[in-house]
């Protein structure tokens, strides 16, 4: 093995095994979380094969939540492990004998493999379930392809925490304050009934089309909302 | 003889506070303290020094390399220690050494060891749970198990109580007997440096005031008594950097670099020195840091 790569996987390792210190109650709730989720969301959602369409769209409802799990694991790990960083204003990672490029790599590259827990509680439970239900013929497990989108997902949401984690103070701000107009808006024009809010239905219209364009297929958030379905036809 | 630092010309702005043309050489080898007030751009210096913060003029060279171009080169052979503890806090002493030992390839986990019991520091302590002077202690520790060839230290004894403050100065000078490394250490506390440094820049207000051997800047600044003032001669033979009333009549001068031939020219310029009087390094660096702030004032900033 070259020493280059030896050099690489110590320093991988050791960053590791940093983020694992600062991260690991998330990292462990996420991981039981997401072995769970199938396990639990099938045993309740699942009604026999007399009630497959009933069952169907009960899983279909929990399938929201694999959604959720995945858009708010990556924030919490993220905040966790960056935390350390923020605090010292990230000097300490600023004088280490590596480019900055080479170290948020290798910072980016160990937060990945601390998901991954998740990601095989998800093939896990969801193929131990799948495994533990009769189901009829016509209905099929989908415990891989579950566990490949929620991975996807994870990774999306990994990449946009990561990416405003580590932006200058500034955009951090402008992304928050953005974040929480745009949810005021949003709340403002909904909750308004009647007199002006008649006349805010144009704007409405248009906050649902642009919701439509983000969580429908090919919006970016698409991966987050569309059917999550151990189970299906 | 090369220089371990090399700094022309270094400017840097942030609202309420710039460095303005810093020049600044650090032999090799050399122990140079880097002396200023309390807000005098030190801390600010070193976070140029090692690419912390980017400069909007000048050239710094490190250890003969260019920063930021070599930065990590660069900072595989210099350690340091900041005024604030930076370290990770949710990890144990053990856990903060073996991270560090991954980045830097001259660790010596010998040293690191010896360091850690000298210092009482256990493997298994949480670095949140390390007293101000423990955290210190630590931060050399890292410093110097790396092994550097270049030692950049921002006040690394400030608030620390004297037995933790002997304890890192001692290992800090036993390493550089060692290893001959350049130590540039920044501190306001005077007497402290006057001990063991043997170079001097001061800063103040952003600007470099003065670079000297330690020798020079200990025995070359004077206070001068005169008693009958004439008017400044031109072209004195050492400075004249302040001219002040004196309590026991007449008028005191400070001068820089002054020589016991010098009395003889004031003489033969009608100027009789009564006394010249020995001032101590804090004494030196308080008169020094009066006189250049008195020749600032007489002189109109740029706009």
């Amino acid at each position: 093995m070259s020493h280059a790569r030896s050099r690489f996987r110590s320093r991988f390792h050791a960053v590791l095994h940093v983020q694992w210190r600062a991260a690991r109650a998330v990292v462990v709730a996420f991981g039981l979380t997401a072995l769970a989720l199938p396990l639990v969301s099938l045993r309740l959602a699942w009604h026999g094969p007399d009630a497959v369409a009933r069952s169907l769209e009960e899983l279909s409802s929990w399938g929201v939540l694999y959604g959720l799990l995945a858009a708010v694991a990556p924030v919490l790990l993220v905040a966790r492990v960056t935390a350390p960083d923020r605090r010292g204003g990230a000097v300490y990672a600023r004088v280490h004998p590596v480019s900055r490029r080479a170290h948020a790599a290798l910072q980016l590259a160990a937060g990945a493999v601390l998901l991954l827990p998740g990601v095989a509680g998800v093939a896990i439970g969801g193929a131990v379930a799948v495994a533990a239900t009769a189901l009829p013929p016509g209905v099929n497990g989908y415990a891989l392809p579950l566990a490949c989108r929620f991975a996807l997902a994870l990774g999306f949401a990994y990449a946009l925490a990561w990416a405003v984690a580590n932006a200058p103070a500034r955009v951090r701000a402008l992304a928050a304050r953005g974040a929480f107009v745009g949810l005021a808006l949003v709340l403002i024009v909904f909750l308004l009934d009647g007199g002006a809010g008649a006349a805010l239905a144009p704007l409405r219209a248009g906050i649902g089309a642009v919701a439509e364009r983000l969580v429908g297929w090919p919006g970016p958030l698409a991966v987050f909302v569309n059917r999550w379905m151990l189970v299906d036809v | 003889m090369s220089a371990a630092i090399e700094v022309r010309g270094l400017g840097w702005r942030a609202p309420g506070f710039a460095l303005r043309g810093v020049d600044l050489t650090v032999p090799a080898g050399a122990v140079y303290g880097f002396l200023g007030p309390n807000g005098a751009g030190k801390s600010t210096t070193i976070r140029l020094l090692l690419g912390l913060e980017r400069p909007e003029a000048g050239d710094i060279r490190l250890l003969g390399e260019p920063v930021p171009d070599a930065l990590p080169r660069i900072l595989g052979r210099t350690g340091y220690v900041p005024e604030r503890p930076h370290l990770y806090h949710h990890l144990t002493v053990g856990e903060a050494l073996d991270y560090h030992a991954a980045f830097f390839e001259r660790w010596d986990p010998s040293r690191a060891d010896r360091l850690r019991r000298e210092f009482a520091l256990r493997e298994a302590s949480p670095l949140r749970t390390l007293s101000k002077g423990e955290l210190g202690k630590l931060m050399l520790l890292l410093a110097l198990a790396q092994q550097p060839d270049l030692l950049i230290l921002d006040e690394p004894t400030d608030g620390l109580d004297p037995v933790a403050r002997r304890d890192l100065l001692a290992a800090l000078l036993a390493y550089v007997e060692e290893r001959g490394a350049t130590v540039f250490l920044s501190s306001h506390l005077i007497h402290e440096l006057e001990r063991f440094a043997d170079w001097v820049g001061v800063l103040d207000g952003g600007r470099m005031v003065a670079e000297l051997r330690m020798e020079e800047f200990r025995r070359g600044i004077k206070r001068l008594r005169v008693p009958r003032p004439a008017a400044a001669p031109d072209a004195p033979p050492c400075p004249v950097l302040l001219r002040e009333p004196d309590p026991l009549g007449g008028e005191a001068w400070l001068v820089r670099g002054w020589e016991a031939a010098h009395a003889a020219w004031f003489a033969e310029h009608g100027i009789a020195v009564r006394e010249v009087g020995d001032l101590d390094l804090e004494e030196a660096f308080v008169e020094l840091l009066r006189a250049t702030r008195a020749a600032r004032a007489l002189t109109p900033s740029p706009a």
